[in-house]
């Protein structure tokens, strides 16, 4: 063969062929057998645990779209939906991350997340958007594959950090998941959850979520209280109208005092439960619970206040209808210092305003509303008592003077009117009652300690009730009364005779003599005789006196030197 | 039949693989000398031609897998992730009732690819198992192959389009899941296996 000339040609020696080894090219097969075996290892080890959960309704529930986040992070992805057989409820296959599958235990409880737009905010936004989506909160037991869904979330966000405490209450009022829990204005926590106790009972109970840096401020003697809307209090002393911020004007809101100041008192723990109380009042009153039952609830309201001797010492928080004694049960707290004066016998009764001709009475009551107000027993301590509608008759003022009372009949005389010596008011008709036979009323009378000692057994006692008109031919007419409010409204006087006077009157009765009262009057007030001393022994507790229609002119002239008691 | 057997190795020709100037060579084998004009290596045949061709042919035969099943694009709605593979992508398109899009996708990036795997891997069969058939139509699909080679890519154009264009902050923004770097991987993989391929070897053994 010719080669034709080339002026490149260059030596044509040809050179042996080399064995070749593997080609390198075969490199890149291996690099993609390893990027495939690579993945088929990590889709393996990363291979979620599969589980179904149950749902009652999945709306809003996509396969392959709806996670279950935790944490906000997504840790399982909805697989698929497959409704029930019965129809009753929805299977919803999910795929756990791996990393999943140690919390995926018996306890654990999952829940759809859902937008809900309300006046305190927007709370899942995310949803509206992403969609709905399950979250879960872990629990303990055995580990399964198979769980319940909840209907609601669950009561606890247990997953923030922080007080997880629960309140109970009557009345919701205003609060709603979501209000603020205010400490001396600032928001520390919310309200989680309202939702009814779990036994079924009236009571409502509310989730309280309080941050973690305020854990402290919630001590085991806490005590909380709403704070919705406006209080408007009124009285004679003058009116307040008070509300907390705007935020818990309108979306409600609860704050809480601390009657134990100092790091005395133990810091509250996790579920915990405390008492929501109305408003800050009667959380600062709370204390010993008592219930009363009336016959009726005629001016009982559950803002009714309990006073004693005038002074406030606790408060009612229901009057509602009682069945089983056909009557009005009425609860109420005592204070927690005054708990002492809950005693079996102790007698409650409502005071009411009183308007009356001679007399107002209780005038205070208008406006404040009636109260409620007791005479302490002295049996053991009680919780349940029976109420009286009217003020009690027959029991002792504590340390006064009880004495009954007789008379054929009652004429104007009714519980509460005063008793007068020498027109002071010394003591007051605590009740009125027939006698056992029917024959007479029995009055039982009341006098003050410090007057005590002017009852005496010689004591005479008639109904000042009324004008008493004397009309005697020599004299002309005389009318007697004692003061204006005895005049119109009624009362006893009484009057004690001093040794002599019973001596003088036995003269007066021996010689037959009808007085002049003028007369004598003006006989006394010539020569006043001081040092006369009282006849009879001091009455005793439950002495029986007659009482008399009317005064005899002769005793209204005794004035026998007599010490008081020391007034208490 | 003469001419059809008749090569340039028997005529002692070697022709330079880069500017295509004729060479004469001694003996039958490959040579290891250099093109007087460009200075190219000298090769009978494309080097390695055959087992290049395997190589790339089997890499992207295992890259097919992870392609295809793995999501080759993340949308993001309204926060919410919407990984899709290629076959998901398909079905929404047919679902949506936009069949010719649908199709598309479905021809360029799954009948192309699977095509040009099945194609190389017959020729490079009928050449290493001396199949004498029709091998016109052979080269004919070898031809075709390395046209539509290019089109492969438009699954991969048409998503760095819709990232680009889709980037609508927290709206909606689309992104390239792992299956798009596999797939462009097949299509580039299968493209150096066709053209590694030395369409001569077809014709050598032909008597």
């Amino acid at each position: 063969m010719t080669k034709p000339s080339d002026s490149g040609m260059v030596s044509i020696a040809p050179e042996l062929r080399r064995k070749k080894g593997i080609s390198p090219i075969w490199i890149l097969p291996l690099i993609a057998v390893i990027i495939a075996a690579w993945l088929v290892y990590k889709s393996v080890m990363n291979a979620g645990v599969d589980v179904t959960i149950t749902f009652r309704n999945a709306q809003g529930i996509e396969a392959g779209k709806t996670q279950v986040i935790f944490r906000g992070m997504p840790i399982g992805l909805v697989k698929d939906l497959q409704i029930r057989k019965d129809f009753e409820s929805v299977d919803v296959r999910v795929q756990f991350v791996k990393e999943a599958k140690d919390q995926l235990k018996k306890g654990t409880e999952f829940w759809k997340v859902e937008p809900e737009i309300s006046a305190r905010g927007i709370s899942g936004l995310e949803t509206l958007l992403k969609g709905n989506y399950i979250t879960m909160r872990p629990g303990e037991g055995e580990e399964t594959n198979h769980f319940e869904a909840l209907s609601d979330p669950p009561p606890f966000r247990s997953d923030t950090p922080g007080l997880h405490i629960r309140a109970f209450t009557e009345d919701l009022g205003a609060l709603k998941a979501g209000s603020g829990i205010y400490y001396k204005g600032i928001k520390v926590g919310e309200i989680i959850q309202t939702h009814l106790d779990d036994k079924g009972k009236t009571d409502l109970v509310l989730d309280l979520f309080i941050q973690e840096k305020c854990r402290n401020l919630v001590k085991k003697t806490t005590k909380f209280f709403n704070i919705s809307g406006i209080v408007f209090e009124g009285g004679l002393s003058g009116f307040t109208l008070k509300a907390e911020s705007m935020e818990s004007l309108f979306l409600g809101g609860i704050s809480f005092l601390n009657p134990e100041q100092g790091s005395k008192a133990q810091n509250a723990k996790d579920d915990d439960t405390f008492r929501l109380f109305k408003d800050k009042d009667s959380a600062e009153q709370e204390g010993q619970k008592f219930t009363v039952y009336f016959q009726d609830g005629n001016g009982l309201s559950n803002r009714t206040q309990v006073k004693y001797r005038g002074v406030e010492v606790g408060k009612a928080f229901s009057v509602e209808l009682d069945e089983k004694t056909d009557g009005v049960r009425l609860q109420a707290t005592m204070q927690q210092k005054y708990r002492k004066l809950l005693r079996k016998d102790t007698q409650f009764w409502v005071v009411k305003p009183q308007l009356g001709l001679a007399e107002t009475r209780n005038l205070d009551t208008l406006l404040s509303g009636s109260y409620l107000t007791f005479r302490p027993g002295k049996g053991k301590p009680e919780k349940t008592f029976k109420g009286l509608n009217n003020p009690p008759g027959e029991v002792e003022i504590k340390g006064g003077l009880h004495v009954v009372l007789e008379s054929e009949r009652l004429g104007s005389l009714k519980s509460g009117d005063p008793v007068y010596y020498r027109q002071v008011k010394v003591g007051e008709v605590t009740g009125c009652r027939l006698s056992k036979d029917a024959t007479s009323t029995l009055i039982s009378v009341d006098i003050r300690t410090q007057y005590a000692p002017i009852v005496r057994t010689t004591s005479r006692f008639w109904k000042a009730s009324g004008l008493n008109v004397n009309f005697s031919f020599f004299s002309g007419a005389k009318i007697q009364t004692e003061s204006m409010a005895a005049l119109l409204e009624g009362g006893i006087a009484f009057a004690t005779p001093g040794a002599s006077d019973l001596e003088k009157k036995k003269e007066d009765k021996s010689k037959g003599v009808v007085f002049d009262g003028s007369k004598n009057s003006q006989k006394k007030k010539a020569k006043p005789k001081t040092g006369i001393q009282v006849s009879g022994s001091p009455a005793k507790n439950g002495t029986i006196f007659q009482l008399y229609s009317e005064a005899q002119e002769e005793w209204l002239k005794w004035r026998p030197r007599i010490a008081l008691g020391k007034s208490k | 039949m003469i001419n059809r057997s008749f090569t340039a190795r028997d005529a002692g020709v070697v022709c330079c693989l880069e500017c295509h100037k004729l060479a004469f060579i001694q003996g039958d084998d490959e040579v290891q000398k250099r093109c007087s004009r460009c200075g190219a290596k000298l090769h009978l045949r494309k080097p390695n031609s055959i087992t290049r061709t395997w190589a790339f042919l089997l890499t992207s035969f295992i890259m097919l897998f992870p392609a295809y099943l793995l999501p080759i694009m993340t949308v993001t709605s309204f926060g919410h992730s919407y990984p899709s593979t290629i076959i998901e992508g398909i079905e929404h398109f047919i679902q949506e009732g936009t069949y010719f899009i649908g199709f598309l996708i479905f021809f360029a990036s799954i009948l192309v690819p699977i095509f040009k795997l099945i194609g190389i891997t017959l020729i490079l069969l009928s050449i290493q198992r001396n199949w004498q058939t029709s091998l016109r139509q052979k080269a004919v699909m070898l031809r075709i192959i390395r046209f539509i080679g290019r089109w492969s890519m438009l699954d991969i154009f048409v998503i760095a389009i819709m990232v680009a264009l889709v980037n609508l902050g927290s709206l909606t923004t689309i992104k390239a899941a792992p299956a798009a770097t596999f797939f462009a991987m097949v299509v580039v993989l299968t493209m150096l296996a066709a053209t590694s391929f030395d369409t001569r070897h077809l014709w050598e053994n032909r008597s």
